[in-house]
């Protein structure tokens, strides 16, 4: 088991006047599954390929259990690849590209038979021996290449955008393979997306970055309730904000004072951030506020209203069955509750 | 005007080039290599030519050595393109200057570079004269035979001066097709450099160059110019000997060297038809 630290990382690409990854730490636990989220061109796929010394560090420290791997080649850092268009060696049979590694480090053809055979019963594609990459369906291929990498046992597994390149029937089992095979092997495993949901589902902690940096690291459910910034709490569907003045355990804003809980923000300015399911439709009597419905979309499992609040748009998700009072355009009446208001300091 | 008239007009240029020079002038030849030569009262046809050139000593000399020329032209333009190549994707200081260097020689006529080999690598050029002056040699004869040459040496010279580059710009293309991700998955998964490139780069470069191969070793096995002007009296290439004879006042010389060119023509043909249908299996495959 592998526990992995990024150090002050900065990457420079020859010609560029900016730094694609900027003085990013990060502690990443052996056997975690950790995700770098972020849009992209964030600088989570240079990450990535700098752990796996595909790429250099212009500055920085890669640490694998403490030990500096910066100078070790690639071939020799034991952190493989997998990559979001699979890159099957469409010149080789769906058994040597499995068994390529292997090759690599001249094990004997048949341990690699052996070894091949098991990871195609681990990825669920027995029989698939002699096919060749373009005889097989997006997803198989998928499965071909998670086979590849972890047929060397490697250390560290690198995935990019895994799941991006399949359709959601798909990526819904390949999902559940990615981790059912984590948790069997136990490998510490990074992977990149772009897709929040994805991250949440599947990570045990999230690194999202914004621009080449590091922006918030922590839980899903971090992420969802406890957000750094504005632009976090927007990455994860929540812009429902609303400017104030705190004081002590309240919140003066435009529609009213707002009672908190105790928090480490100072006195001043702040926002205040609630996600859409945590506020209450109707008057409880603490924490109340009347606002125009500007919208009102019916979703199936719930109804979602699109509501005017101060002079920010928010949205609000309610039981699907709603009644009179929250039509379009009426004047209604919302809460929130005090242990969901998260404050972030202007 | 219909669409189709107006196709056919268009074309018709070309067409009429391609017939009376390439179909006729083949013809021509090939009804001379029967021994139809009207003109010097020839009107039976056989097969005499052709015998006399398959059991000629003197042919299958030229054979191998066109062969010979032909083969390790080819082989070692496809090796120093790869490496070239391989190179020129690499970013380094002066990158500019060394890409337009390696590209020059492809507007250059073979005709000029035979000429300018002949001038530098004769024991009578430039280097011997050099080597001579520098004490390096006692006397220019000393000076390696580069031209004019039982191996065909100078004359492999200039077709690697002018093919490597036009090779390695396909092999750069293809590379930049590639792009690096094969590369980078290989060196993760375990391989070295060396494994990288003969397991995953080469693999994914030869489809790419194999059919440019056939084209270099079919042009360089009907090529005159380079061996006439760089090659030994004897053995010949093909080219060269049929046009030796082509020459002889003996106008019953003249089927064999027609014989020999429809040799040639019909050689190349079948390298034309390989490489036709090799283009089909990639493209067709991708």
């Amino acid at each position: 088991m592998t526990d992995v630290k990024l150090r002050n990382l900065e990457k420079v690409y020859d010609g560029a006047s900016e730094p694609s990854v900027k003085n990013l730490s990060l502690d990443i636990n052996a056997g975690e599954l950790v995700a770098l989220l972020g849009p992209s061109g964030c600088g989570k796929t240079t990450t990535l390929k700098m752990v796996g010394g595909l790429h250099d560090v212009t500055s920085g420290e890669v640490l694998f259990n403490g030990v500096r791997v910066n100078d070790i080649r690639p071939e020799k850092r034991e952190a493989v690849m997998v990559y979001q268009n699979y890159l099957l060696f469409p010149y080789m049979t769906i058994e040597d590209n499995i068994g390529f590694g292997l090759k690599m480090r001249h094990v004997d053809k048949k341990e690699i038979k052996k070894r091949v055979g098991e990871m195609l019963s681990l990825v669920r594609l027995e029989g698939f021996e002699t096919r060749k990459p373009a005889q097989l369906s997006g997803g198989q291929k998928q499965r071909i290449a998670l086979a590849r990498a972890l047929i060397i046992r490697p250390k560290i597994l690198l995935l990019d955008e895994p799941l991006s390149n399949l359709d959601a029937h798909l990526r819904d089992e390949m999902r559940e393979m990615i981790l059912k095979i984590h948790k069997s092997f136990g490998v510490t495993t990074i992977f990149v997306t772009h897709d929040q949901e994805e991250a949440v589902l599947l990570a045990d902690r999230i690194a999202l970055m914004f621009n080449g940096e590091l922006h918030q690291y922590g839980s899903p459910q971090e992420f969802y309730e406890k957000p750094v910034s504005k632009k976090v709490a927007a990455f994860f569907g929540n812009e429902n904000f609303l400017a104030g003045v705190k004081t002590g355990a309240t919140v003066k804003t435009e529609i009213g004072d707002f009672d908190v809980e105790k928090s480490d923000v100072p006195d001043g300015k702040v926002t205040i951030v609630i996600r859409p399911e945590s506020i209450v439709l109707g008057d409880t009597g603490h924490n109340s506020f009347q606002a125009p419905i500007n919208r009102r979309i019916y979703m199936g499992t719930y109804t979602r209203y699109d509501v005017r609040v101060g002079g920010n748009a928010w949205n609000v998700i309610g039981d699907p069955n709603y009644t009179e009072e929250y039509d379009e355009g009426r004047n209604a009446s919302f809460s929130l509750p005090k242990e969901k208001i998260w404050i972030l300091e202007e | 005007m219909s669409k189709r008239l107006t196709i056919t007009l268009l074309l018709s240029p070309a067409i009429l080039i391609i017939v009376t020079l390439f179909i006729g002038g083949f013809l021509f030849g090939l009804f001379q290599s029967f021994g139809y030569m009207p003109i010097i009262g020839q009107h039976d046809m056989s097969l005499d030519a052709y015998r006399n050139m398959f059991t000629d000593t003197k042919f299958f000399g030229s054979l191998f050595l066109t062969l010979w020329i032909s083969l390790a032209a080819t082989i070692l333009t496809i090796i120093f393109a790869i490496i070239t190549a391989l190179a020129m994707r690499q970013t380094f200081k002066g990158r500019r200057i060394i890409n337009f260097l390696y590209q020059f020689p492809i507007t250059i006529p073979h005709l000029v570079i035979a000429v300018g080999a002949m001038l530098l690598f004769s024991q009578s050029g430039m280097f011997a004269r050099i080597f001579y002056a520098l004490g390096i040699i006692s006397d220019q004869s000393q000076f390696p035979i580069l031209v004019y040459d039982n191996l065909g040496i100078g004359i492999i010279y200039v077709y690697l001066w002018k093919q490597i580059p036009f090779m390695g710009l396909i092999v750069i293309s293809i590379l930049q097709s590639v792009g690096n991700d094969y590369e980078e998955l290989a060196r993760s998964l375990g391989a070295n450099r060396w494994q990288t490139f003969r397991y995953v780069l080469l693999p994914l470069i030869v489809p790419g160059i194999l059919p440019i191969s056939i084209i270099c070793f079919a042009y360089t096995f009907g090529s005159f110019e380079v061996p006439y002007l760089l090659g030994k009296p004897f053995p010949a290439v093909l080219s060269v000997l049929a046009y030796r004879l082509f020459e002889d006042v003996d106008l019953n010389a003249r089927p064999e060297a027609m014989a020999m060119a429809v040799f040639i023509a019909v050689f190349i043909s079948i390298l034309v038809i390989f490489y036709k249908k090799l283009i089909k299996r990639i493209t067709g495959r991708t």
